[in-house]
């Protein structure tokens, strides 16, 4: 196991550092520049030149490719251009923002799809399954700022329940747990409906496909209980579809989504990415490509060993 | 039968506890602040969080007049126009420590040190036109210029500019290590401000709280903050929810909220600002040389229609712009200006008569051209805002109704800055909010090499102008200066449009907190504590 998952991490940096080199590539020969970000209207040539040469942006691009893997090695991400701050802090600040709204996200939507998805695959052909399956096919073609902003006018605007973005109640000096929780709750919301929509199909699907089988129809013949068939079987094969995809959403945990966030204002590491793109401060949008990079990997080489785990068969040798 | 007293509702200045702002409030859009070092505040809403910590010398009002009251200097003298002496008033950092004329010299020494970088470099011809600055006493000091100036240009422009740094807490930093710590509570912990940072969270606020040794007017308020929001919606979403108390309100919604009593809320039109929105043409470029042609200019000018844009687009919220001074300026308004006579004005057949007279005839397909040349050009658009948009739209209908093909590409603003700045030939046109300064004096703006001349506009008869007008006293040589530029025409003015907040109904003063440059006055807001009082 440990010699798959080496040669598994192995075989990905190699995708990693091509993704980071085209990025960091593309990037930097787009037209444009953190200069011009922070000088604005001022920018003359001599004015970039002037702030180019403060930020070491006047060195060729191949020493300053160079200069960014040297600082990685030494534990460094950079120097924000436009935050003025060290990206690794930076990203610190926003992941952590991201960890907690990703993570309620995924653990509340995974117990409904499930929930969902047992009804759906119990209930096929019946209404339950078809109402089900119709609130599936609305949610998943609805975009998320579509989602985002009726959920802020009827439960912000219209009703005043909830608040409409940020983090935590600004007129509080020290606000409670309750303040996150409550500026959490339409941002994990929107994401949830979203995830669930997708989620529960799959799993729905899944479980329908199970209770088809003939371990199902011989446990029954052998008059076991359905909720023992359906708990202790059926649950656990039609669950490795579901984890697999969740292994895929893992790097989201981290770095989030940019459209949720940015409807919100909520300050995580997508919206932070958003806004870098387009101040194009490189540092911080090279880290986060990275992040993504590497999460991807991570996510998919857990999905797989989780799902060994569920199902001996699936060998990964 | 009882008899009441008559009763009469004064209105005292109540405490507003937590006041919760967006940033940005009568500028334009909301951004991040990331900076409060008045050096390096790079954005128009950092320079604004920057001054509540490090106020200039000079506090300009809403008339575009030095408010003494208000400010750090108590007196400018020159007797030649050369040599400033300025007086400052006793004031003391937030550490107890005295302000002294020598937290100016500090300052201007970093100032000089920057050069270009600065960020307020070239206004009022600081650092380059000062020859020397020198420490006269604890509260005064005395700016020597390298040439006779325009003193009310000095002042107004220069001086204004300066501020005291705290150099007994400063001074141990390098300036890349100020530059390091731009955004760093703690190193901001000495003030002559009348607020203090308390502390700021990257992508979320940053919260200001009374300098309790302000020696000025008292705050009525324990706390400012500033949520940092991105984008119209979230902004107007805000206010309505009741996490913010204030939100720029765009003009497409803005009939929405003022023809209508929103509970809670008011919507609060600020007084005209001195910034100025223009179209900027390039100059550099061959393909559009047809602009060197002052018909042309004033053909463009005299074919938009400024009172509708103010009427349809900006619902009255709005001033006619012919020139390079605000209406609102009547102090430096021409007296023929001040009756509303300009050079220009909305003329459409005028513009056909211009056109023809510079020799442009329609073509086919109806566009003017002239020995196979088409008036026509590409006009950049920073993209994202549809106030925007909408402006250019109509603009380019009224071009297009005397046979000027204006074609509008969207691009993101600094990409359209870097290619402006590296390929000045590469494009056609733009459109822009440029700063005035406090004196309009033309010379950021219209004099051949200046930083806002993007388009490259050479006229050695308006820089003649623009240097009397910094150079002699007296109104003259700005009369003559803003008489020419409205002839001229180096950019295409478009309507002042006014900034419409939209205020939850507890805070008041907002008017008045905001002054024509976009700097704010805190000690302006108040809530109300009703006071019942017989008389």
């Amino acid at each position: 196991m440990i010699r798959v998952v080496a040669t598994r991490l192995a075989s990905s940096s190699l995708s990693i550092v091509i993704l980071v080199t085209l990025v960091f590539f593309m990037v930097h020969l787009t037209p444009g520049g953190p200069a011009y970000s922070i000088l604005g209207i001022k920018a003359t040539a001599a004015s970039v030149a002037e702030v180019n040469a403060r930020l070491g942006l006047d060195a060729p691009l191949y020493r300053q490719y160079g200069l960014w893997w040297w600082h990685l090695a030494h534990g460094q991400l950079g120097y924000s251009y436009l935050l003025s701050r060290p990206v690794g802090s930076l990203l610190w600040q926003y992941e952590i923002n991201t960890f907690v709204f990703y993570t309620a996200s995924i653990v509340i939507s995974t117990a409904v799809s499930i929930l969902l998805g047992l009804v759906q695959g119990v209930y096929y052909g019946r209404w339950p399954a078809r109402l089900i399956g119709g609130l599936q096919l609305a949610f998943y073609a609805l975009p998320p700022f579509f989602v985002a902003a009726i959920l802020v006018l009827w439960f912000s605007v219209g009703l005043r329940w909830l608040p409409a973005n940020g983090i935590t109640n600004l007129r509080a000096e020290h606000p409670g747990i309750g303040s996150y929780v409550a500026h959490l709750v339409l941002p994990v919301t929107t994401v949830t409906l979203l995830t669930v929509a997708s989620l529960s199909r799959y799993f729905g699907e899944a479980v329908q496909e199970e209770l088809g089988k003939d371990y199902v129809r011989t446990a029954r013949a052998k008059g076991v209980s359905f909720s023992a068939i359906l708990f202790g079987h059926v649950l656990r094969n039609a669950l490795r579809p579901l984890v697999t995809i969740l292994g895929l959403s893992f790097p989201y945990i981290f770095t989030g989504g940019v459209i949720v966030e940015s409807v919100f204002n909520y300050p995580g590491l997508g919206w932070l990415m958003w806004r870098s793109a387009l101040s194009q401060d490189y540092p911080i949008l090279i880290a986060i490509v990275l992040i993504i990079g590497v999460l991807t990997v991570l996510g998919n080489l857990l999905a797989d060993l989780v799902n060994s785990v569920l199902d001996p068969r699936a060998s990964y040798e | 039968m009882l008899l009441v007293a008559p009763f009469a509702q004064a209105q005292v200045k109540g405490d507003c506890g937590t006041i919760v702002f967006p940033t940005g409030a009568g500028q334009t859009g909301s951004d991040d602040l990331t900076s409060f070092s008045p050096l390096f505040a790079d954005t128009a809403y950092n320079q604004t969080a920057s001054l509540l910590l490090y106020p200039n010398l000079l506090w300009i009002n809403r008339f575009s007049e030095i408010d003494w009251s208000r400010s750090l200097a108590t007196a400018v003298t020159t007797t030649d126009n050369t040599t400033f002496t300025i007086t400052m008033r006793p004031w003391h950092w937030s550490d107890g420590v005295p302000v002294t004329a020598s937290d100016v010299a500090y300052a201007f020494g970093i100032i000089k040190q920057l050069g270009p970088t600065w960020v307020g470099y070239g206004g009022g011809g600081l650092p380059y036109i000062v020859k020397t600055l020198k420490v006269l006493g604890p509260l005064q000091f005395q700016v020597v210029t390298v040439h006779p100036v325009n003193a009310q240009w000095f002042i107004y422009n220069g001086i204004s500019g300066l501020a005291p740094l705290p150099e007994h807490a400063w001074k141990r930093y390098t300036v890349d290590q100020q530059f390091q710590s731009q955004s760093t509570p703690s190193f901001f912990d000495v003030v002559d401000g009348p607020l203090k940072l308390q502390s700021i969270a990257m992508g979320l606020d940053a919260v200001f709280v009374p300098n309790p040794r302000w020696e000025g007017r008292k705050m009525h308020f324990s706390r400012l903050v500033f949520k940092f929001l991105q984008g119209d919606g979230a902004n107007v979403q805000g206010v309505e929810s009741g996490d913010t108390d204030d939100s720029e309100l765009p003009t497409d919604l803005f009939l929405q909220y003022a023809g209508h009593k929103v509970p809670g809320l008011y919507v609060v039109i600020l007084p005209q600002s001195t910034y100025e929105n223009v179209i900027n043409l390039n100059f550099n470029n061959p393909k559009t040389a047809f602009f060197h042609d002052v018909r042309v200019r004033q053909a463009m000018e005299d074919a938009i229609d400024q009172q509708a844009i103010i009427h349809n687009l900006q619902h009255g919220n709005g001033d006619l712009a012919f020139g390079p001074v605000a209406r609102f300026q009547t102090q430096f308004l021409t007296p023929a200006m001040r009756a509303g006579d300009y050079p220009v004005g909305y003329d459409p057949d005028k513009s056909r008569a211009l056109l023809k007279a510079a020799g442009y005839t329609p073509g086919p397909d109806g566009i003017m051209q002239k020995a196979g040349t088409r008036l026509s050009f590409t006009y950049l658009e920073e993209s994202g805002t549809d106030a925007i948009t909408e402006l250019d739209e109509i603009i380019q209908a009224d071009l297009g109704k005397v046979g000027i093909d204006m074609r509008i590409q969207q691009m993101e603003f600094n990409q359209m800055l870097a290619l402006m700045a590296s390929h000045p030939t590469g494009w056609d046109a733009t459109g822009t909010g440029q700063s005035a300064p406090n004196y309009p004096s033309g010379e950021g703006n219209y004099e051949t090499g200046a930083f806002q001349n993007m388009g490259g506009y050479s006229n050695p008869k308006l820089d003649k102008l623009i240097n009397e007008n910094i150079s002699q006293q007296g109104l003259g040589p700005l009369f003559a200066y803003e008489t020419y530029v409205s002839e001229q025409q180096p950019v295409i003015f478009t309507p002042r449009e006014r900034s419409v907040l939209l205020v939850n109904d507890r805070i008041h003063g907002m008017g008045d907190f905001i002054n024509p440059v976009g700097d704010y006055a805190p000690d302006q807001l108040y809530c109300t504590a009703e006071e019942t009082a017989a008389k």
